[in-house]
């Protein structure tokens, strides 16, 4: 489904991404993890359009993205869930679910989806009217997401979705991540929760100094020296 | 001091004040959202003004109506301004400073095109409503004060209910709230861009109307007209709709109660006083900036 | 060959140090030898329209006088530069023209303010320079080279409605006065007068009171005067602000029985634009093409032949009268001597198309008194009664 083939990105005279490849299937769950700065960010907005390539392709169901202006690639079905959630502040909670409806299809189902977004997080139905820069952490992490998905995407990309939450809550996303998966929803996470992200998530790629180390299924890489020792601290 | 002159100055400023808002509004928007500071906007009222009233004494069509034609006219001469020239500087550093430099170059423009078009002479809208009043007990409600304050009631819900109730209106905010996450959401920022600034530009057109409801006019007024656009959005708040209409009601009240207690040289020094005191005590305004 | 080039050019030196000479001193003896006359005009900028007219009524002057063999029997030119409406500018320019071009005559300036700083430039180099003037203070400096032919003077502005109203029967006149004016050196320039004539008439001064420029909003003004039933209305402006107060009369049923407009009124914007509304309005003027002087016909005759218009625009008179004023100095004094054509003009009587004038020290000639009314959408010369060209109307009609 998304094929990222040999891309590099470098700003300035730094190189943030070096000849990166990397494949996504349909109903695939992928894990990116690494540390700071490997260039996850990097990675993610380079296929959202929001960062320009100098080097490669990027391919989303067989069509070349790489060169699209970022609303375009979201009219594709390719959304992603920023990092430091990036919510419209004094916008209220159901304005910012309006908003990732926005597109011409999403809009047709706004009604709809907006009744499943509830359902699936009835604290944003309690606080519907309230401004998004009003929420907790949590809260806006979870308006995030549902920001996303009220864009109806067919591949979800989220850049750090647990960042600077509580374990409870990072667990109870993680949790719901995996119950979109479950009923088919293709999902991109970038992560530097290692353990839980490759406990949820079917494959795993590690990324060190902008390319990419190591790659195989979740399990697998659990169990490999180089994770462990680095990266879960065993 | 009696009170029935208090209450007319006050009526009266107050419908002045609401007439400034209107020509502010547009303003406050490009300033606070996409960070252009437009000191052409006057210069677009001043261009419908105009417009008004070639067609008022070609065709007899009233000043207001003309804005039909002008509004959206102007919308478009925004967009197309935006799509060919601001595009341009948006990615500048400092976008403030550059569309400064940029839009007065474009005010020199139409200033020249208005000598050029209808010459240095004043121009007033003489209309058959021009010197009619309503009245109600002690107090007189001449007509273009109250057609300029419904203007600008209607001008301003107007935007406001757009901004606040419609699709666009709302990816309009959201995409000056949160840029990056607007475009991922799905939202093309140069058409927003273009929108916004044709929205400015076309709101522009209402308030100079408005202006000159109430003044007479010539092609340098606009850079009169401009002092009260700064006044009015420094005291409403940047990129604040309703932050304006409040600043354009509190400089009519405060205009109309000095009219009425002071003597009357000291009104435009206590209106500019009390802006300069707000922008050392409360530098982002009275309101919130909010869009 | 050095030697050779060197006599050569020698040779040529001499021919033109000759060439030099003869011109130098038989300059005068060459009829085509133009006099040029320099300075600067606001032809871009804030008075460029006005600027304008002056210049074509200078341009006016030069082309009546080179047709009948020019001035002491030379022709006569421009060197106009633009001065951008800056009063600055204007200063250097004159400074340029007197000792860069060295110009033979220096033309008048305009506006006001930029004439007053051209008049000390004009002193200091022993020029003669008649303009309009910056009002009566820019007279009062001891300069003996400028002269007001004729001035534009605020002091004077109200003389002539002052003199007809003295001619109504003292129970006729009105009883209280208000008195707008806007904050500014022009305003200031006319309320001199206004109290001393209305102490004089027995008119009390019931409102006296100075707005800022831009005049907000004249609603209250016009409520406290008719609250206080003043029968008469000053309304010391410029054109905006004049109209504002005429419409809030109007508005409020605000009826005195005479309303003066100072600057405004003049404009014909204020005819144009305000139509039946601006209608009875008093005001003044030093000059005005319903003059019946000699000259006033031709040049209305011309304006209805380049401009197309009835009647000539004020300042395209006021550039032709302060050439004229010039001219008849030097023609008096039959020489380019500065100081001989200001010592002719201070002692000789001079016929301009705003009537005959002799100047006193300061270069003034006796004040003008002028009163002008806008009736039926003209305005009309009621004052005095040897240019009258309509009766007063008096007290004002009510409101349509």
């Amino acid at each position: 489904m998304l094929e990222i083939k040999e891309i590099s990105v470098s700003y300035q005279r730094h190189c943030a991404l070096a000849d990166v490849s990397m494949t996504v299937e349909q109903g695939d769950f992928v894990a990116l993890i690494g540390s700071n700065g490997a260039g996850k960010s990097t990675l993610i907005n380079s296929v959202s359009g929001l960062t320009k390539i100098s080097k490669g392709s990027i391919l989303f169901q067989g069509e070349t993205i790489s060169g699209l202006s970022p609303d375009l690639i979201a009219s594709l079905g390719l959304i992603q869930v920023p990092e430091g959630r990036k919510l419209f502040p004094l916008m209220s909670v159901e304005e910012n679910l309006e908003i990732g409806a926005y597109l011409p299809d999403p809009r047709k189902m706004y009604a709809r989806n907006l009744g499943k977004m509830f359902e699936m997080f009835p604290r944003l139905k309690e606080r519907r009217k309230q401004s998004a820069g009003s929420l907790s952490g949590g809260e806006q992490q979870m308006l995030a997401i549902a920001r996303a998905l009220m864009a109806q995407p067919i591949l979800l990309m989220l850049d750090e979705p647990s960042l600077g939450l509580a374990p409870i809550v990072t667990q109870e996303i993680f949790k719901i991540l995996r119950e979109l998966n479950d009923e088919g929803l293709t999902i991109l996470l970038v992560s530097q929760e290692v353990l839980q992200s490759l406990k949820i998530s079917r494959r795993g790629y590690l990324l060190e100094n902008g390319s990419v180390n190591l790659t195989g299924a979740s399990g697998d890489l659990l169990k490999d020296v180089r994770v462990k020792e680095s990266y879960l601290g065993l | 001091m009696n009170s029935t002159l208090i209450f007319q100055s006050l009526i009266s400023g107050v419908m002045m004040g609401s007439v400034y808002a209107l020509l502010g509004v547009g303003f406050s928007l490009t300033w606070g959202v996409m960070k252009v500071i437009n000191v052409a906007h006057a210069a677009f009222g001043l261009l419908a003004a105009f417009f008004a009233y070639t067609v008022f004494h070609r065709y007899g069509i009233d000043p207001v109506v003309s804005l039909v034609l002008s509004v959206p006219f102007l919308f478009f001469l925004g967009c197309a301004l935006y799509r060919f020239l601001l595009i341009r500087i948006t990615s500048a550093r400092a976008v403030i400073v550059s569309s400064m430099i940029l839009t007065f170059g474009v005010a020199i423009i139409l200033e020249n095109l208005a000598l050029l078009l209808w010459g240095a002479d004043p121009r007033l809208f003489t209309t058959s409503y021009t010197s009619k009043v309503i009245i109600v007990g002690p107090f007189y409600f001449q007509y273009p004060p109250v057609i300029g304050f419904v203007m600008s009631v209607v001008g301003i819900s107007s935007i406001y209910l757009f901004l606040k109730r419609t699709y666009v209106g709302k990816a309009v905010r959201a995409a000056w709230q949160q840029p990056e996450a607007s475009q991922l959401c799905g939202i093309n920022l140069g058409r927003i861009s273009a929108i916004t600034f044709g929205l400015a530009v076309a709101s522009a057109g209402a308030g100079g109307v408005g202006m000159g409801l109430l003044y007479s006019f010539e092609p340098h007024s606009h850079n009169l007209w401009l002092i009260y656009l700064f006044l009015v959005v420094i005291v409403g708040g940047v990129g604040n709709v309703l932050g304006t209409a409040m600043a354009g009601l509190i400089i009519g009240v405060i205009t109309g109660l000095s009219m009425a207690f002071l003597p009357y040289q000291w009104v435009n020094l206590l209106t500019f006083g009390l802006l300069m005191v707000i922008l050392v005590v409360k530098p982002q305004g009275l309101f919130q900036s909010e869009v | 060959m050095r030697r050779a080039l060197l006599r050569k050019n020698a040779s040529t030196l001499l021919l033109f140090g000759l060439s030099l000479f003869l011109v130098a001193t038989a300059g005068p003896l060459f009829a085509s030898q133009p006099i040029v006359i320099g300075g600067s005009l606001p032809l871009t900028g804030e008075f460029a329209e006005t600027g304008k007219l002056i210049e074509k009524g200078m341009k006016f002057w030069a082309e009546e006088i080179n047709a009948k063999g020019g001035l002491l029997g030379r022709p006569v030119e421009f060197k106009i530069y633009d001065d951008e409406s800056n009063v600055g500018k204007a200063v250097t320019y004159a400074e340029k023209a007197i000792t860069v071009d060295k110009v033979d005559l220096l033309f008048g300036g305009y506006p006001g303010t930029a004439a007053r700083a051209v008049m000390p430039v004009a002193e200091k180099h022993k020029f003669v320079y008649v303009s309009m003037g910056g009002h009566m203070k820019s007279f009062e400096q001891g300069y003996t080279f400028s002269f007001g032919a004729p001035p534009l003077m605020g002091e004077w502005w109200y003389e002539g409605f002052f003199q007809w109203m003295e001619t109504i029967p003292a129970d006729q006149r009105p009883k209280k006065a208000a008195v707008y004016t806007m904050n500014n050196p022009v305003g200031s320039s006319l309320t001199g007068s206004i109290q001393k004539w209305t102490k004089q008439l027995g008119i009390e001064v019931v409102i006296d009171e100075k707005y800022n420029l831009p005049l907000p909003d004249a609603t209250p003004l016009i409520m406290k005067a008719k609250q206080l039933n003043c029968d008469m209305l000053f309304a010391n402006g410029f054109f905006g602000d004049g109209v504002m107060m005429i419409r809030a009369a109007k508005a409020l049923d605000y009826n005195p029985k005479a309303i003066l407009q100072g600057i405004g009124s003049v404009v014909p914007a204020w005819i144009k634009e305000l139509g039946k509304d601006g209608d009875y309005v008093f005001s003044g003027t030093s000059l005005f093409n319903k003059l019946n002087f000699p000259g006033n016909d031709k040049l209305n005759a011309y304006a209805r032949k380049e401009f197309n218009i009835d009647g000539y625009p004020l300042y395209f008179g006021f550039g032709y009268a302060w050439m004229q004023a010039l001219a008849q100095g030097v023609e008096g004094a039959k020489s380019l001597d500065q100081t001989k054509i200001r010592d002719w003009l201070k002692t000789n009587k001079i016929e301009t198309i705003a009537g005959p004038m002799t100047f006193d020290e300061k270069g003034l000639p006796a004040p003008i008194n002028f009163c002008t009314q806008i009736i039926n959408g003209q305005v009309e010369l009621v004052w005095p009664l040897n240019v009258r060209t309509a009766e007063p109307v008096y007290p004002k009609p009510a409101w349509k």
